[in-house]
């Protein structure tokens, strides 16, 4: 039997479960006061008196209590309407938030029962009928996964992100399909990016002038102006005579323009000595003439090179339509670089070295399909092969090499919506609505950006090639595989360090006087020691009640003497075991420890906060608007305690409901500094790390603090759970998605809490393996 | 690479950097790009977002008129007031909650140019609605490089949450393109410098920059064809998206047909640092960018965010150590107004920097300041009440003569500040009739004649 939240209520209760403030839109802030309808007799006889007698004192009339309308209710189904007000409510009667203890409080049984028909009536959700209600917008590559797609494409160590604009973050991660946009500021940057990119990845051979002829350094035409060679009459030639001191493929570029066209371009045929080569159509007109060029292999030696105008005389119309050459260049002969010439060169150049004959259209699609598969992550069509190679072709035509011709079609390719968001189409070629499970290319790039926050490799291309990347034991020998690549650091920095807030370790700014030792590579460290714990939970699969307290921890000799630790050796990070329990897991560690601190003491209020979010996952509300934040100048701190202070908040009946738990945590940990330094005073005052929660668990010191969590291991693996589902979708969770939840959740408990099990839970749970779009039932499996 | 230059040195760098051609080109447009009727100097537009509200009490001068003493926070005007309105009792109706509960910083920036109520989300369903430079924009953006410009001075939020239920793109952003689709911003001096001036990056000179975007036609081409046939694959969400990659893509062919009125940088001139570490000098070389973009008309309209929304920045330049936002919270404290105040009056002194700059450029007879019509102020009114009427509001330049400048006005409680967004739009576009939640233009805005 399925309920929203199937913790059961006792449990719950030593938790202030102040809950997500969410919007009120919901309400029917018309409807009339409560008169049902329906025959409902729990309605009638159960609810509606338990709602005039604990709550319409405040919460009903015109203008209720904080916006919350207890009296529009008209029936349970009207209620199911309204979830997230409901969940309002659970969470309030369920902590004895409400009633206020100065008003009649209802018994335990009343309440339960209320508490009952909100959580098994109104939130009820049938996992069996739900299937996917919600599908990703498509994701635009952030600017982490940006630099490492680039980087896993070419091998290039460049990371043109860090200039693009910040991506924006909703649910706390900056990967959610609907808030990444585009704007065309990045749209700039991403070509930019991609002319950069391309440059790096693409050695041009060098291509240098051997001559250029100007009008009088030519012969041949009709007749000639101060501009140009004027040809009129067919097989008119104009040429240009060089003697050619080596061997090799030579580029002839052409000015010309045409008159007279009528829309008719003008046939143009090079040849040398009198043999034909090749023939272009020159379409440029006087007020924008064109460049048109040739590719040859020419011997040493004199050569006479001829331009001719192939026109047949329009007798019809009797215009005199001419072809104009203003000027003649000879390039070459083209030498490569292969000592400048980089592995990603080679990589992309299968097919061409500099010495291959010209025109070579099948190796330009070679290379295209071998390269715009992986940089659009899926294979492409002859369509889109064609265009590309007919872009090569075009920078050829202008005589440019077929190196920069390659380089503009892959700068398309980097600025295509294919390579630039992982779409995942919603209708298929006819435009009629798909729903579906995930194409086999979809599903390597879901994994791959998710562990990886890049591209999938060979490996998986090949895995979806062959379709078998859906099976279940493939695709968790595969998760197994990818956790220990060196890559899964795209899941400690993106992930990790946006669950734990680490990034803002990069912008907190601690105050040197208090704080002289602090500087900007003990700000490395911190953040690095707990990315290097993160990835060895990866790697070696540990539990997850390792992050709570851990025998182990990354430390360097700079952290170790700030631990006040003992180290052996150099600087470099060693793992190191830890025997005394003052340091263990996430909440001991500096880098948590001072982003949850103000620049010139701790924070026992962000302390306590970031635990409720981001370790029991029960966040609180945010304080009323008016409501001045604690008093923290330095002067009235050193006058009292911070713990006398913080009373203010028990005083405080609208502020203590959330506070008595959120400051007695916090307050746990006042054995560590601002700084994450163990202290035994606080100035004069010795530090009182001792607290009692709602519920009546008691602690002296972080030590014990550190086992009630553990105790508490349903809480946090449901919240690192809604945490990395949520990172790895894309996108925030719904109401039903909580199945999800709760199944990976009960996986991970019979798992012993492996690691492993979330990730494979993650990857094989529904709305990571299939996609709905836009509405309607999801279709059978 | 450029990170210990001099200010002066800079600035004389940039002086420079602005070619006579496009100089001249202000009253001799380059013939074929503009319209051949405009016969008068182009009106900018800018509006100037500070975070966490004002301290009104230095903020609002006595008496209305003309004859109004400057207070405090303003006093660094006193060379410019008669370029300036003062305006109080202006209301954003959209920033109070509505129902939604608190994330008054949020709303007070996703509300300080749409007008509009953001509708309250982590992410699913983000919206607010089209900002007033937007609509400007579309109208005076149409033969400038760049339609609008985004500046300012400080990077999103990269984790956790910024207001109580509101994405973080609610508080990071002013400028809104469509109502679902925020503008970022460009913070940074350096690359601003680069985007504006066509310098190359990372030490490239121009003739090797034109030589790599030679092609950039074609490739738009190819990926407007990409995105074309895509589009019929997609759902109405992805449509969205791809919506905002169009946008991209527009604006990039636009740049390429102006590519003839570009900006050349001369040889040797030095570009500002990537990362000032004194937010003044951050700050002050944006606003010489800002001046220098309108200068040489690559753009006519801009948004500037000082800071976003609930920034908790300490300014120890004025000796104010604690956070701007811990402070705005100031249980009416005197010792915190105060700090506030020197905050409020720290952006002011930068403010009038950049009306300095503004008025030493010389435009037609007059300057540019004389074309502008700028507005700067806050979403929210107080910092501690949270409160979306009464808004600190200067409206600043004549904007080519349409505005009467020089005056404190007080306006009856809860006028719409859109009517003065409005007033604006309709100098450019009389057939505009409304904006957002506007009554009507402000009649007192207008030239008396």
């Amino acid at each position: 039997m399925f309920t929203w939240c199937s913790i059961p209520v006792r449990t719950v209760l030593w938790l202030v479960l102040c809950g997500p403030v969410w919007s009120l839109q919901t309400i029917l802030a018309e409807a009339p006061v409560v008169q049902s309808k329906d025959m409902d007799p729990f309605f009638e006889q159960t609810l509606v008196p338990f709602l005039e007698d604990y709550c319409f004192s405040c919460h009903a009339g015109e203008k209720p209590q904080a916006s919350v309308a207890l009296d529009t209710i008209q029936s349970t189904e009207q209620a199911t309407q309204q979830r997230s007000f409901w969940k309002r409510v659970l969470r309030a009667l369920r902590q004895e938030q409400m009633p206020p203890e100065d008003q009649p409080v209802p018994t335990g049984a009343e309440r339960a029962k209320i508490v009952r028909w909100i959580e098994e009536d109104v939130l009820k959700i049938d996992c069996q009928n739900v299937g996917f209600k919600r599908s990703v917008t498509m994701r635009r590559l952030n600017r982490a996964e940006y630099d490492n797609t680039v980087r896993d494409l070419f091998g290039v160590d460049f990371r043109p992100g860090s200039d693009f604009p910040t991506d924006d973050v909703g649910y706390g991660f900056d990967n959610i399909g609907e808030v990444l946009f585009l704007s065309p500021l990045l749209m700039e940057k991403y070509l930019d990016a991609a002319e950069q990119v391309t440059e790096k990845v693409v050695t041009l051979p060098a291509l240098p002038l051997t001559r250029s002829f100007s009008i009088d350094q030519l012969s041949g035409g009709n007749f000639v102006t101060s501009k140009a060679r004027i040809m009129y009459s067919r097989d008119r030639e104009v040429t240009a005579e060089h003697d050619f001191k080596e061997s090799g493929i030579y580029i002839i570029r052409v000015a010309a323009y045409s008159e007279e066209t009528e829309q008719q371009p003008s046939p143009l045929a090079f040849n040398i000595d009198g043999n034909p080569y090749e023939t272009v159509d020159v379409q440029a007109t006087v007020d924008l003439p064109g460049v048109y060029a040739t590719q040859q292999v020419i011997v040493a030696g004199n050569h006479k090179i001829g331009l001719r105008f192939l026109h047949e005389h329009d007798k019809k119309n009797r215009k005199h339509r001419t072809l104009a050459v203003m000027g003649v260049e000879i390039l070459g002969p083209l030498k490569r670089h292969p000592k400048r010439e980089t592995d990603s060169h080679r990589s992309v150049f299968i097919c061409w070295h500099p010495g291959r004959p010209t025109h070579d259209s099948d190796c330009a699609r070679e290379i295209m399909e071998n390269l715009i598969a992986r940089v659009y992550r899926r294979p492409v069509s002859g369509v889109e092969i064609q265009r590309m190679v007919e872009l090569v072709n075009l920078v050829r035509k202008e005589g440019q090499t077929f190196e920069r011709g390659i380089q503009v079609a892959l700068q398309a390719a980097m600025t295509s919506p294919h390579f630039l968001f992982r779409v995942e189409p919603d209708r298929d070629s006819d435009g009629d609505p798909a729903e579906r499970r995930m194409g086999d290319y979809e599903l390597a790039s879901r994994l791959s950006y998710f562990l990886w926050s890049s591209l999938p490799d060979d490996e998986l291309f090949q895995l979806a090639a062959s379709g078998r990347l859906r099976d279940a034991d493939v695709l968790r020998n595969q998760v197994i595989r990818m956790v220990q690549d060196p890559k899964i650091r795209g899941l400690v920095e993106n992930f990790a360090g946006q669950w734990l807030q680490l990034r803002n370790l990069d912008t907190i700014t601690p105050d040197r006087t208090v704080f002289p030792e602090f500087d900007n590579a003990l700000r490395r460290d911190m953040r690095r020691e707990t990315e290097l714990f993160f990835e060895a939970m990866l790697n070696e699969n540990r539990s997850l009640t390792d992050f709570l307290d851990a025998n182990f921890t990354f430390l360097n000799q700079r952290l170790a003497s700030h631990y006040d630790l003992p180290f052996e050796g150099n600087s470099e990070w060693s793992r190191i075991a830890l025997s005394n329990k003052r340091r263990g897991g996430l909440l001991t560690q500096a880098s948590i420890l001072t982003v949850t601190s103000n620049s010139t003491r701790t924070s026992p209020v962000k302390r306590g906060k970031w635990i409720m979010e981001n370790i029991l996952g029960t966040p609180p509300p945010p304080p009323p608007p008016d409501v001045p934040e604690l008093n923290e100048t330095r002067d009235e701190v050193k006058a009292t305690t911070l713990r006398q202070q913080m009373q203010v908040h028990r005083e405080n009946p609208s502020c203590a409901s959330c506070h008595r738990q959120m400051d007695t945590l916090g307050f746990g940990f006042e054995n560590y500094d601002g700084v994450g330094r163990w202290r035994e005073r606080e100035g004069p005052f010795p530090v009182d790390a001792s607290g009692e929660l709602p519920g009546g668990d008691r602690f002296q010191g972080p030590e014990e603090l550190k086992e009630i969590l553990k105790a508490k291991m349903g809480f946090f693996s449901r919240c690192i759970t809604e945490k990395m589902l949520t990172y790895a979708l894309g996108r925030g969770l719904d109401d039903y998605d909580q199945c999800v939840v709760d199944r990976v959740v009960e996986e991970l408990e019979e798992d012993d809490y492996r690691f492993s099990s979330l990730i494979i839970g993650i990857v094989q749970s529904d709305p990571f393996q299939n996609r709905r779009s836009i509405t309607g039932e999801p279709r059978d499996e | 690479m450029n990170s210990r230059i001099s200010r002066r040195r800079v600035l004389r760098g940039i002086g420079t950097a602005v070619t006579l051609p496009l100089l001249d080109g202000m009253t001799s447009f380059t013939p074929g790009v503009h319209a051949s009727t405009e016969d008068s100097l182009p009106k900018r537009m800018a509006f100037i977002f500070v975070p966490n509200g004002i301290h009104m009490p230095n903020w609002t001068p006595e008496k209305n008129g003309t004859q109004f003493e400057l207070p405090t926070t303003l006093k660094p005007l006193e060379p410019f007031r008669k370029h300036i309105n003062v305006l109080s009792g202006l209301t954003l109706d959209a920033g109070w909650a509505h129902g939604d509960g608190p994330g008054d910083h949020a709303r007070a920036a996703s509300t300080f140019l749409t007008g509009s109520h953001p509708y309250k989300t982590h992410g699913a369903d983000i919206e607010a609605g089209v900002s007033v430079d937007q609509v400007l924009a579309k109208r005076l953006g149409k033969t400038t490089r760049f339609s609008s410009l985004e500046i300012g001075c400080e990077r999103g939020a990269q984790a956790g949450n910024c207001d109580s239920g509101y994405s973080c793109a609610y508080s990071a952003n002013i400028s809104w393109n469509t109502s679902t689709t925020p503008l970022a911003k460009e913070i940074n001096p350096q690359l601003l410098f680069e985007r504006l001036f066509s310098a190359g990056t990372k030490g490239e000179i121009l003739e090797a920059r034109r030589k790599r975007q030679g092609y950039r036609r074609s490739v738009l081409d190819l990926i407007s064809e990409d995105a074309r046939v895509l589009q019929k694959r997609l759902g109405s969400k992805d449509q969205s998206k791809l919506d905002e990659y169009y946008t991209g893509v527009r604006e990039l062919e636009k740049r390429l047909m102006l590519s003839s009125r570009e900006i050349k940088t001369l040889p040797g001139v030095e570009k500002p640092p990537h990362d000032p570490e004194d937010f003044g000098e951050h700050m002050r070389l944006m606003a010489d960018l800002m001046v220098l973009a309108f200068q040489g008309d690559l753009t006519r309209v801009a948004t500037f965010m000082v800071g976003n929304a609930g920034s908790n920045r300490s300014y120890p330049m004025v000796d104010v150590t604690e956070g701007h936002h811990w402070l705005s919270h100031h249980e009416n404290k005197p010792e915190k107004h105060e700090k506030i105040s020197r905050i409020n009056q720290f952006h002011i002194t930068q403010l009038a920097y950049l009306l300095g700059k503004l008025e030493a450029a010389k435009e037609g007879d007059g300057t540019l300041l004389d074309q502008c019509a700028m507005v700067y102020g806050s979403g929210l009114g107080d910092g501690n009440r949270h409160n979306h009427d009464n808004l600190p509001i200067l409206q600043i330049g004549q904007g080519g003569g349409d505005f009467q400048t020089g005056r404190h006005i007080q306006f009856s409680e809860n006028t719409p500040l859109c009517n003065l967004y409005l007033s604006m739009v309709q100098t450019v576009d009389r057939s505009v009739s409304a904006f957002a939640d506007s009554t009507g233009g402000l009649k007192e805005m207008a030239t008396e004649v």
